[in-house]
């Protein structure tokens, strides 16, 4: 392949582009990726901005060919966010295998980096109501289970997570953990919290 | 020298590919390219001895190597060192390519001086047309030649010599680096000596529910929770265990570096 950095101008723009063109020679690496040579990849670099595309040919006058109908967005992919770690911590491409297997650090990644275990809006609500007013329930509505945060001072739901049944054990540890305690059954009977049938949960019912 | 040189690259090629550079060793021609240059006649055989070492190489064996079907000899080479060195295409062409195929075109000078890429050639080579010092015109050329040979050696001694990262270890970078970012991320917390103190205890029973490490460190339930809720689940994980209580341990991932900041301070 050839890497080409091109400096195109016109009498108001000056612009940078990085077009890669994959030859004969790339065959091999273009029979994996499903691309024959010829195949173009253009980058327009302005500072650390990046828009790219990538085809064969760019005419703008013909169906789906020019450079905006050819660029696609980075899309959120667990793949590509372990291999931009690895492009951030290790400088020297050159000594990066031609082959990377990122399973094992996707595993360990996400064992290190994982969501709150009490979810970041429980936590929002009772910083914004305060624990002291707030208490917590566990219901059934139909099919669903629920977790809700009720302020006790206006008898009012200000939160409410639904889960399905087969998730109760898995989000037990969660409920049991949220700093605020646990209302009184006779006391959630009388609040409004779902508008169809509903059934409070004690956790030691489960 | 230069001699040398080609023998070097020759030997390399064969050591990367199992294909010998030259179907014959042009040892007639490499062995001119010492003889002193002072004619136009003498420049001509001396730039035509180069070309057909170029000429010379074992062009199909190396088509088939890279599975081009090249035109010629620059383009078969160039295409080889491409396939050996897929990650410095650029280079090979700005520093093999170009010089050789600007040789090559010099070629024309003795015989169609009126091409108008002959002028381009010269100017690579910084010669004025027409030429008047044949002499320092060759030397200029090989020079050229020369600096082309001493690249595709010393790209094929790094890929020779390179030594590159292993998968096992770009993994244990990237975790250290993660574990050190978690540490970074909570070291505030876990140097606040209560939360050291349960930590080191949840360490040591490797697993504890929690009604029983509140009852030890004679908390309430709902006290330690809150204390070590913000720890939960990248260095306390937590998992359902009864109906009204859960279990307890360190997230496996962050013991070690864990322990080295505990137990690294009590060393030291």
């Amino acid at each position: 392949m050839i890497t080409r950095i091109f400096h195109v101008t016109d009498a108001i723009t000056s612009e940078y582009f990085l077009v890669t063109l994959f030859e004969e020679v790339d065959l091999p690496v273009c029979q994996h990726m499903g691309i024959s040579p010829g195949f173009k990849i253009i980058n327009r670099i302005s500072g650390r901005v990046v828009e790219s595309c990538a085809g064969y040919r760019f005419d703008p006058e013909s169906y789906c060919e020019s450079m905006i109908e050819q660029s696609r967005k980075f899309i959120q992919d667990g793949t590509a966010d372990t291999f931009g770690l690895l492009l951030s911590e290790i400088e020297n491409i050159r000594k990066l295998p031609d082959t990377i297997d990122v399973e094992q650090i996707r595993e360990f990644w996400i064992k290190v980096s994982r969501s709150k275990l009490v979810s970041s809006s429980i936590i929002e609500t009772i910083s914004e109501c305060g624990s002291d007013s707030l208490v917590k329930c566990l219901y059934s509505g139909g099919r669903m289970h629920h977790i809700a945060l009720i302020d006790s001072s206006q008898n009012k739901v200000v939160y409410d997570m639904s889960t399905t049944s087969t998730e109760l054990e898995y989000i037990l540890p969660e409920y049991l953990w949220i700093p605020v305690r646990e209302g009184d059954i006779e006391y959630l009977n009388k609040i409004d919290i779902y508008p169809f049938q509903k059934r409070f949960i004690k956790p030691e019912q489960i | 020298m230069l001699n040398k040189k080609l023998q070097d690259f020759s030997r390399m090629i064969n050591d990367f590919t199992r294909i010998p550079l030259f179907e014959e060793i042009p040892s007639n021609e490499l062995h001119s390219l010492t003889i002193a240059v002072s004619s136009e006649d003498s420049l001509r055989a001396r730039v035509t001895d180069l070309c057909n070492i170029l000429d010379r190489i074992n062009k199909r064996a190396l088509d088939q190597f890279t599975s081009v079907a090249t035109e010629g000899s620059r383009e078969c080479l160039t295409c080889l060192l491409k396939k050996l060195l897929p990650n410095d295409h650029i280079m090979i062409d700005q520093k093999f390519g170009e010089p050789i195929g600007m040789i090559l075109l010099f070629r024309a000078y003795f015989t169609h001086r009126k091409n108008r890429n002959i002028k381009k050639a010269l100017e690579f080579f910084n010669v004025e047309f027409p030429i008047n010092d044949h002499g320092q015109t060759w030397e200029k050329i090989l020079v050229r030649f020369s600096e082309s040979i001493d690249f595709c050696l010393e790209m094929l001694n790094r890929k020779a010599t390179m030594v590159n990262f292993k998968q096992d270890e770009i993994d244990g970078q990237l975790m250290t680096i993660l574990q050190e970012r978690l540490i970074e991320k909570y070291r505030g917390m876990l140097e606040e000596a209560n939360i050291k103190r349960i930590l080191l205890y949840i360490m040591s029973e490797g697993l504890i529910i929690d009604s029983e490490l509140a009852e030890s460190f004679q908390m309430d339930l709902a006290d330690i929770r809150a204390l070590l809720l913000p720890l939960a689940p990248n260095i306390v994980k937590v998992s359902y265990y009864n109906s009204e209580t859960t279990s307890i341990k360190i997230n496996e991932a962050i013991l070690k570096p864990l322990r080295e900041l505990y137990f690294g301070e009590l060393v030291g």
